[in-house]
């Protein structure tokens, strides 16, 4: 198992709340740093990327700083991109004045539950699959954890389903082949179109299974709730062979924090951080402190980063 | 030029005959097996849910006539689905 610097791809998860978007910017601040080309990516519909940069990001390429550049995926966007494309691909096929009635149609179908997130994860898979040859590592600041779980385990949902769809059209074609058509194979444009879809879907999979290119990171909080979410979520992404090993523990109080009340709030958070350690035996801990202001500009993210930077070549 | 008669040319002509009928009854057959795959395909335009409903819209182009047909052939004059409007 190799450690976060050699993957390729970097998930970046966690509950609402616990820092995720300030924790993956750092982390692919401290890879620029390093002289890695890095591409951070958000799938948080509440794109935070652009503020922490105070950088206008969109759903392109934008520079961040040097060797770091990010894209924020529109889902709205994404989805109008594709469904142009199957209109696109009308042409020809439909009676001319019938072309505006379909376009309707596709265009309320397209409106259904679900739409947004497969353009989502659409968009997901083109960045891994077309971007790694112009980086050197990918970072995704994804959305809240459930989302996050729904969006890995998508890629083996939707296989299944493109599978099941294939294999009957392959019955269908070779029984064509076979009885009616004396051998000789059937065109099918609906065969070859599931069929790239599969490819897609496939060489995503492998590569997010493949725990030397691909990296989870989970970020928490010393407090009861995250604790629970993130032990639920790295149980959930197991059962789907998806090993997180880094835990980045945002907000420690530190030590010089000084006052009666802090001192009971850190006795406190001394028993979850205890039983973080108790819980996360397999995973790497990486300790954030809890500073005095909000990580707001550029030096402040670069503070974070070293304190992540130490972290995360440790061993 | 008229061909000779032969043995062979009997046994094809007898083959024909004999197969012609179940030509069709295998195109029936494989029709059906199509039809499903629409309902596979399509499945979430009648309320089954299908979670890769969103990927099928690509195959829309080239599903279009083949779902025009079959609407027809079961005796409906316009498409029964709102999701699919061919004629």
């Amino acid at each position: 198992m190799k450690g976060l610097h050699e993957n390729k791809v970097i998930f970046v998860g966690g509950k609402g709340g616990v820092g995720k978007s300030t924790s993956s910017a750092s982390l692919a601040v401290a890879l620029a740093k390093e002289g890695h080309r890095i591409l951070v990516v958000s799938t948080d519909p509440a794109h935070n990327l652009g503020d922490i940069f105070h950088e206008k990001v969109n759903h392109e390429k934008t520079a961040l700083m040097e060797n770091l550049w990010g894209i924020e995926i529109d889902p709205v966007h994404e989805s109008k991109r594709y469904i142009s494309g199957v209109k696109d691909n009308l042409e020809g096929l439909v009676k001319s004045k019938m072309v505006e009635e379909v376009h309707r149609q596709i265009d309320m179908a397209s409106a259904s539950p679900g739409a947004d997130e497969a353009a989502l994860f659409d968009r997901l898979i083109s960045i891994i699959l077309e971007e790694s040859e112009h980086f050197d590592k990918i970072v995704f600041d994804t959305a809240p954890t459930g989302h996050t779980i729904r969006l890995l385990t998508l890629p083996e949902l939707m296989s299944v389903w493109i599978d099941g769809m294939l294999e009957r059209r392959k019955k269908i074609n070779d029984n064509y082949t076979q009885l009616l058509n004396d051998g000789d194979p059937v065109d099918d444009p609906i065969y070859d179109v599931l069929q790239r879809r599969k490819e897609k879907f496939a060489a995503v999979r492998e590569i997010i299974l493949d725990p030397d290119q691909t990296g989870f990171v989970f970020v928490l909080i010393p407090e009861r709730l995250p604790i629970l979410e993130t032990e639920q979520a790295i149980r959930k992404l197991k059962q789907h062979d998806l090993i997180v090993k880094t835990l980045i523990i945002n907000k420690v109080l530190p030590d010089y924090a000084d006052g009666e009340f802090l001192a009971k709030r850190r006795k406190q958070e001394e028993t979850y951080l205890e039983e973080i350690r108790e819980k996360f035996k397999e995973q790497q801990l990486i300790q954030i402190p809890l500073f005095e202001e909000d990580v707001s500009d550029m030096n402040k993210l670069k503070t974070f980063s070293n304190n992540l930077s130490d972290g995360v070549k440790a061993p | 030029m008229e061909k000779k008669f032969s043995l062979k040319r009997l046994f094809e002509f007898y083959d024909e005959v004999l197969s012609l009928p179940h030509k069709q009854e295998i195109a029936r057959e494989l029709r059906d097996e199509d039809d499903l795959f629409l309902l596979l395909v399509y499945s979430d335009m009648l309320g089954i849910p299908n979670p890769a409903f969103y990927y099928t819209l690509e195959l829309y182009p080239h599903i279009i006539e083949k779902f025009h047909d079959w609407h027809l052939r079961m005796g409906m004059e316009k498409s029964p689905l709102d999701g699919i409007r061919c004629c």
